[in-house]
Formats: C-alpha cells, structure tokens, sequence
C-alpha cells in the first residue's frame, strides 16, 4: 500500500515536471517577448534594460534552469512583466481559493444530480421518467458551456432575477457560474450512474436481497448504489480535468476574477512566468487529484489490486 | 391515401409502429424542419401576411402525409419463410442486422437527415461564395448574393438590424449577415471535427492495434505512455500551442512587408542589400521563419492538429482491447500459418473486424471536438476574424448581449446551430451503439 502510494506520488511529481518543461519551451519558441505590445513603443534601450531586468537576455536554457530552481527550493515562482510589483505567487494566492470554490461547488453539484437523475434513471427503468431524464443528459451533454451559461443566465438573471448577472462578491455570485458548470458533468454523471446501475440490479445478491424482504430502500441504498457509484468514481479525474478548463470559459462569462481568466490573459499577453505559474498550479491540482480518486476507487472497490505497476 | 377499401377479410392484418413504415422518416424529417422554419420566421418583424400561406400548406402538407401513414400502419401478415430445398434463403450479416436495427431508431435516423440538411447548407454556402463571389453578384452590395450568403460583405447602414426579410438572422456590428456567418462558422466547426477525428482515429487505431496486437513488453510500454497522457492536462498545452501559433501569425503581420522586400532584393541576388535592409528593419532570422511558417500554414491546421493529437488516447484503448481478443482468432492464425506479416495481419485482417465499437466512438468523437473548438474560438484562440466559427460567433453575440443593448440575435442563431448539430451527433452516436451493439443497450 505504502509502495503504491510513494509510487504513484514520484509519478505525479515527474508529470507536472513534464508539463512544465513542454510550457516553459511552447511558451519561448514565439517570436516576440512581453513588451512588444506595450501601449507606447518602448525605446530600444529601455526594452533591452527590461529584457535584463528579468533575465530574459540569458540563454534559454539557463533561465529555464533559473525558474526550475527558483520553483523547486525557494517556491518562488518569478515576478509577473505585466503588472508590476506582483509576483506570480500573489497573483496566484489571489485567485487561486476563487477558482477552487467554484470547481468544488460544481464537482459537489454535479455528483449530487448526477447520481440522484442516474438512481432514478435505472429504478424507473423504460418509464417516462427514464426517458425524460436521459433525453435532458443528451442535451447536457451536447450544449457548449457558453450555451447552458447563457440558458441560465435568461432564466435566472433576466426573467426571474434572483441572481446578478457576474461578479464574485457573495453567495448569490457562486450559484449559478457553479451550476452552468456542472451540468455538462452532471448529464455524463447521470449516464454512467444509471448503467452502473442497471448492471447491479440484475445481480443475484440484488435477488437474494429481495428474497429476504428487504425493503427496496434498503436494498437500493445500502447495496445497488455502490454499482452506480464505481463507473462514477472512474469518471471523476477526468471529469475534474474537464472542469478545471471549462472553468476558464465560465469565469469569463460570469466575470469571475479566477485562475482561469488570469491564464488566458497572461497567454495572450505573452507574460512568461504568470503563464508558467498557472499551469503548473493547474497540472499539480489535476494530477494530486487522480492520485486522490485512484486511491480511494482501490478502497470502494477491493477487486482492484493496490500494486506497483512497474515491470 | 392507398388503405386498401376492400380488404380481403381472410388475411391476417398486424399494426406496424410508426417507426416501421417507411414514410416514417420523411414525416419526421418534414416535421421537424416545419418546426425549425417557424421558430426562424416568428421573429422576422416585417414578414408579409402572404408568406404566412406558406408555412400553412406545408403544415397540410404534413397533415396528409400523417395521416396517409396512420392509415396504412396496417399490413397482412406475411407467413413466416420456408426453408424450401430448392429456394435459398438470404441470410443476414451483422452490419446488416446492425443496420435494420437503426433504421427503427427514429431519433437517429431523424438527427442524420437534420445533420445532412446542415452539413450540405454549410457547404453549400462555401461552394457558391467560392462560385459567385468573382462574379458582378458579388460586386452588387444588393443582390441576393452579398445579402445572404457572403459571410465577409460589409455594409455600415445595417450594422446591428434585428431579424428581418432583409437579413434573415439579423446582423452583427460591421452589418455582416449573421445567416452566412452561421452558415460558414458550420463549415470551419464541421471540417475541424471531420478531420482532427480522422487524425485521432488514424492514430489511434494504429496505436491500440499494435500494442494490442504485438502484446507483452511493446505492449506495456505504449498503453502506460497512454496511461501516463491521459493525465496531462492537455487543454491547457492546446491553449499554450495555439497562443504561439497566433504569435507567429501577428509577428508575420506585422514584418511581413519588410520581409517580401527583402525576399525580392535576394531573389534580385543582390544580397548586400538584401542583408543591409534586413539589418535596418529589424530581421531576424527568428522573425523570417515565422512569417514563413505563416504563409504555408492555416492557422485552422493547427487547432486540427492539435485537437486530433490530444484525443487519440480512448481510441487507442477500445482498441487494444478488441484486437487482445482478436488476435486469438482462427482467422489470425490462418492469415499466420500462410505466412503474412505482422503490419499486414493488422492493418488487413485484424482492424477491420474491429470496425464497430472504433464506429461508434469515432461518431461520439466529432462532437467533443466540435465542442473543444468551440471552447478555444470562444476564448478567442481558435479562427480569427473575419473568419468564424460558431464559438467565435457565440463569444462575440454573449458581448452583444446584456441590459442596455440585447442584440440576443448574435448569439442566439449560432448557438442554436451550435446545438443543434451536436445534438444531432450525439444522437447518431447512441443509435449506432444501440444498434452495433446491442449488448449495451439496456
């Protein structure tokens, strides 16, 4: 167990460092640097004192040296050249918790009606019911991000106006970006959930449950849900990984002040470390958070064997 | 229309469902595009009271046609077929099987007629701006051309019209038509999804079927690479990918003059002034490369490229999976036996026969793409103007839309389009599965 563990830390370890190293070279193969689209033109000499200013005149793979080693032993992750005076690492602690909100209240959301539409699903089998919901997954599944945002937004916003529009303030700002997020995971969600579902409803221990007299709540709750519950579980890094980037569309429609609106910015901007910073963020989240959900699938699951992988 | 009066009291008669008679499809299909044509006349302002008879009489017509099926649902039965020694009896394939299974799928058979009508619009609108736009149609700013199929044509008096005779689906700031806009935004999210899928299944395929294929050390090495893959987080590589493409592409904008120049004086051989002016205008090297990669790559390519390599990985695993159980096969051992190679029992023998779950996900693959570029033109990363795609459109109608100005127009028809064709994709996607593989369905 011990050995799985430390095994599959070192590998997130080393795919973050993979990311990394891939955006720290993508990022520097454009022509250009961060001032050439500066409001006024700078003067040449002025460039050149700012190139020196962060290094940028050093060979490439020397400031690439510098920001590994800068990131590894004193956590720093370089100054930003857009906004001056801020260092990567205010800009993230700023926004970081902003964009984790938002990702855990729609991860939260999405389990919640996926798993509950999928039950239903499955227990009222070829119904209206059945079909009605699966039909609304489709549409889930199908509508773009920006779509369902703009769905909600008519609704809630301009025909019933119980929440405002954007902004991160307070708890009425969280809802609905939170919500116009998670759908999409939630209609996956709800598939899956039902087909587990149905596979675990024809078992014999569902039978010998019933035999027994058990009560169908009973029997649904404390033995079918565990099927429904396995292929989900399977679902949800990648789910995790597909709200982290739908996350970046959503809080620009919202007007959310996240990690996600920083990274685009920062991208276009050609603002190296701000763009760097994100990323490795993002991929250290993602990949901590696969390790979390493969750990716990080994607990729900016992079929599946904790072992090192390696040859 | 043809029930048959005097029936023969003798036969047997069975009640076929709706989805058996064949004129099932066309009703649909006809419904459903009745539907969609009111929604896009309702909010035409300044329709004439006679273009109303139209939609009316194809409602009748759609009233006749229902109802001429409903009355022929009855057929006699047919008595069941003999195995008579002399006559053959047809048998039947799994495709075909496979494929009378869809045909009763009318969700599906109703999306492929919507997602043709659709996909032969987009591409209709690109053929005919391809043909008339060197035309005098294309000059005259008032021909029907330049009014609703020219996705470029510009005019300031009509920027920001609502629905009407004269824009079908109203028009955006520059007063381009957004109808030809939506049609082209089509064109580009179709043509992405068609060929970044064909990339990731022709990796894919290749990848599975020869780890599956060749098994044990070649085996584990390529499915942990893929293992290892799947937890990069690749959209934010795509978006880092695509910033430096769109790098490339201002920076060629930009020293593009200069470097024509100076390509000019080299072509001249005069190259002391050729390095001279290279040296003045601020050339490098880097800046030439860049405007080169410019001028021989479409910037569509790239987000092709990079969509089709990011979504290889499932393909790669259905497939190890089929082809682990194929290859055990007598067939497999026969084609051995007689001598072929390895890339020829794979590519000729063994990928064909897993041809049905590679279908079934290719299909649920169009419509994720479609939706990534989607996702990366709303961010603005993806088609830049004047070209479109749906999510630009979309990206720039949710700017239109707010309070004090709803222009709900911009966004409105393309994210319509946008749904509608995935919708459409989606469907086929769950039939073809339905249908190839009837385990599933439940």
């Amino acid at each position: 167990m011990l050995r799985f563990v430390i095994y599959r830390l070192i590998w997130v370890v080393i795919t973050v460092w993979a990311v990394a190293t891939i955006s720290f070279f993508v990022i520097r193969a454009a022509p250009g640097d961060p001032f050439m689209n500066e409001m006024r033109a700078l003067r040449p000499e002025v460039r050149e004192a700012k190139k020196r200013e962060y290094h940028l005149d050093r060979p490439l793979v020397a400031q690439y040296g510098i920001w590994l080693w800068n990131m590894v032993s004193k956590a720093d992750l370089g100054p930003s050249m857009k906004y001056r005076g801020k260092t990567v690492k205010g800009i993230i602690a700023q926004t970081l918790p902003v964009s984790i909100a938002l990702g855990s209240l729609a991860m939260v959301f999405a389990v919640l009606i996926g798993l509950s539409t999928g039950v239903v699903a499955a227990l009222r089998q070829n119904t209206a019911w059945d079909y009605g919901l699966m039909g609304l997954a489709v549409l889930g599944i199908s509508l773009p991000n920006f779509v369902i945002s703009a769905l909600l937004q008519m609704i809630f916003v301009f025909k019933l106006k119980l929440f405002p529009m954007g902004g991160w303030v307070g708890y009425e700002h969280v809802f609905l970006p939170a919500l116009a997020l998670s759908l999409p995971f939630a209609a996956r969600i709800s598939r899956l959930a039902r087909v587990g579902m149905l596979e675990v409803l024809t078992e014999d221990f569902i039978r010998t449950a019933h035999a027994k007299g058990l009560r169908e709540r009973h029997i649904v709750i404390k033995h079918a849900l565990k099927g429904a519950i396995l292929p989900v579980m399977s679902f949800i890094g990648p789910a995790f990984a597909l709200i982290l980037t739908g996350s970046l569309v959503i809080e620009r429609i919202f007007y959310i002040p996240g990690l996600g609106k920083i990274f685009i910015q920062a991208a276009i901007n050609r603002d190296y470390y701000v763009v760097l910073g994100t990323v490795v963020v993002f991929s250290a989240l993602l990949c901590f958070f696969n390790f979390l959900v493969d750990i716990s699938y080994a607990f729900l699951d016992p079929r599946v064997k904790l072992e090192n992988k390696q040859a | 229309m043809s029930a048959p009066n005097s029936r023969d009291s003798g036969t047997l008669l069975r009640r076929r469902s709706w989805g058996e008679h064949p004129l099932s499809f066309l009703a649909n299909l006809s419904w459903a595009l009745w539907a969609l044509g009111i929604l896009v006349l309702l909010p035409i302002q300044d329709l004439p009271a006679v273009a109303c008879i139209w939609p009316g009489v194809w409602l009748a017509v759609n009233g006749v046609l229902t109802v001429a099926i409903l009355k022929t649902l009855d057929v006699p039965v047919e008595s069941a077929p003999r195995r008579d020694a002399s006559g053959l009896v047809r048998g039947t394939s799994l495709f075909r099987d496979a494929m009378r299974r869809l045909r009763k799928n009318q969700l599906a058979t109703l999306s492929a007629g919507l997602l043709v009508i659709f996909v032969v619009l987009c591409f209709g609108q690109g053929l005919l701006y391809w043909a008339l736009e060197p035309t005098e149609l294309g000059e005259d700013p008032e021909s029907f051309f330049s009014l609703h199929l020219d996705p470029y044509h510009q005019s300031k008096s009509d920027s920001f019209q609502p629905p009407s005779t004269r824009h079908w689906f109203g028009t955006d700031i520059l007063g381009r038509d957004i109808f030809s806009r939506t049609l082209f935004g089509g064109r580009v999210s179709f043509l992405v999804g068609a060929l970044a899928t064909l990339i990731s299944l022709l990796v894919g395929v290749s990848w599975g079927a020869i780890a599956g294929y060749f098994g044990g050390r070649c085996d584990h090495y390529m499915m942990r690479s893929v293992d290892i893959l799947y937890g990069l987080p690749f959209m934010f590589l795509v978006i880092l990918f695509l910033t430096l493409v769109n790098g490339l592409h201002s920076t060629a904008a930009q020293h593009r003059e200069a470097v024509e120049t100076v390509q000019g004086l080299e072509n001249a051989e005069k190259f002391s002034e050729a390095a001279q002016l290279a040296e003045e205008s601020g050339l490098t090297a880097e800046i030439r490369t860049a405007v080169f990669i410019a001028d021989h790559f479409n910037p569509l390519y790239a987000i092709v490229l990079a969509l089709g390599l990011v979504s290889w990985l499932t393909m790669a695993r259905i497939t190890r999976g089929q082809v682990l159980t194929l290859r055990e096969r007598e067939f497999v051992v026969a084609a051995r036996t007689t001598g072929a190679g390895s890339l020829r029992i794979i590519f000729l023998h063994i990928v064909p026969n897993l041809l049905g779950p590679v279908i079934i996900y290719t299909t649920l693959t169009i419509p994720t793409i479609i939706l990534a570029e989607a996702f990366l033109s709303f961010l603005g990363l993806g088609i830049s103007e004047p070209k479109c795609s749906w999510g630009s459109l979309a990206s720039d109608g949710l700017k239109g839309v707010n309070v004090i100005k709803p222009y709900w127009w911009l966004l409105t028809y393309p994210s319509a389009a946008i749904s509608l064709a995935l919708f459409s994709l989606n469907f086929i996607g769950d039939g073809l599965r339905d249908a190839l593989d009837p385990k599933m369905k439940r």
